[in-house]
């Protein structure tokens, strides 16, 4: 399976271009630099790329970390605290790409803090705490009895805290 | 390994102060030969095995700003985390090792030096046709 991962927000080289960073992954890769510019336009930073990453904002790396991993066209996509320095605008257009890449077939495994945000986009949840899982279920089904998922975090966290 | 050099070698090129590094060691070379060949009396240079070791001073600054080159290749990696992607971008490489980016730039390097020091060999050791 193809697999595309967002480990950490910040992995470039100041002095680096965007479009240089994307280019080094695809050589290793051996991608052509079609795609780069596929996913620098995709990522809304095709204005920004030939600048260095040393002036770029958080979002903007966000999303440049997003097109690193989206570069070998994976089937299972991993974002860790993916909507972390986004502003809203940024936030939404993450939700929206999310969602259209679960709609084309694709997972999204996304571990994040952000309850509340997280309620808005995902289908499935694991709950995870001090390297536990405590449950595992769909989203509908968790919140079913009208409790938000940050009120079901809480319970089910604390219930079984020794 | 050809594609992960390749990279490896793209990324020695897009920043500056690896461009600024490059231009440095080449003007430095020329700049070494040319003062070596221009101060040598012309009975100095009557064979072919000395007319060949005007070559050594610039064979050994250039060898020392190639090291530098890759020991900041190397440490820039870990620094600003650019192994973590460098790593997930080819996972076939060498699952075993941690260390793949800075051994193709050390890999690198050690390819200069093996090219500086044939042609010092060569240098040295080429016959006279004077």
């Amino acid at each position: 399976m193809r697999c595309g991962a967002v480990l950490e927000s910040n992995d470039f080289h100041p002095a680096r271009s965007g479009r240089n960073h994307l280019r080094a992954l695809a050589l290793a890769a051996r991608i052509p630099y079609a795609r780069v510019e596929e996913l620098l336009d995709l990522v809304e930073l095709t204005g920004a790329a030939g600048r260095r990453v040393k002036g770029y904002s958080l979002g903007m790396r966000q999303r440049l970390g997003l097109a690193g991993a989206l570069l070998g066209d994976p089937e299972l996509l991993i974002l860790d605290e993916p909507a972390n320095g986004l502003d809203p605008a940024g936030v939404h257009w993450l939700r929206g790409f999310i969602r259209s890449f679960a709609d084309r077939g694709g997972t999204v495994v996304i571990s994040s803090h952000v309850l509340a945000e997280v309620a808005l986009t995902v289908d499935h949840v694991l709950i995870i705490d001090h390297g536990r899982l405590f449950a595992t279920a769909r989203l509908d089904e968790l919140t079913s009895r009208g409790e938000t998922l940050e009120g079901m975090y809480l319970d089910l966290t604390a219930r079984q805290a020794p | 390994m050809i594609a992960v050099l390749r990279a490896e070698l793209l990324k020695q090129r897009s920043t500056r102060t690896n461009l600024g590094l490059f231009a440095t060691m080449l003007g430095l070379v020329l700049l070494a030969e040319l003062l070596h060949s221009f101060g040598l009396p012309a009975r100095d240079l009557n064979t072919a095995a000395r007319q060949l070791q005007l070559l050594d001073p610039g064979v050994i600054i250039g060898t020392l700003l190639a090291a530098l080159l890759g020991a900041m290749s190397i440490t820039a990696e870990i620094r600003h985390g650019t192994i973590r992607p460098s790593m997930l971008v080819s996972p076939g490489q060498k699952p075993d090792t941690p260390v793949l980016a800075p051994a193709v730039a050390a890999i690198l390097l050690a390819v200069y030096a093996a090219a500086a020091a044939t042609t010092g060999w060569m240098a040295t050791n080429r016959r006279d046709v004077a």
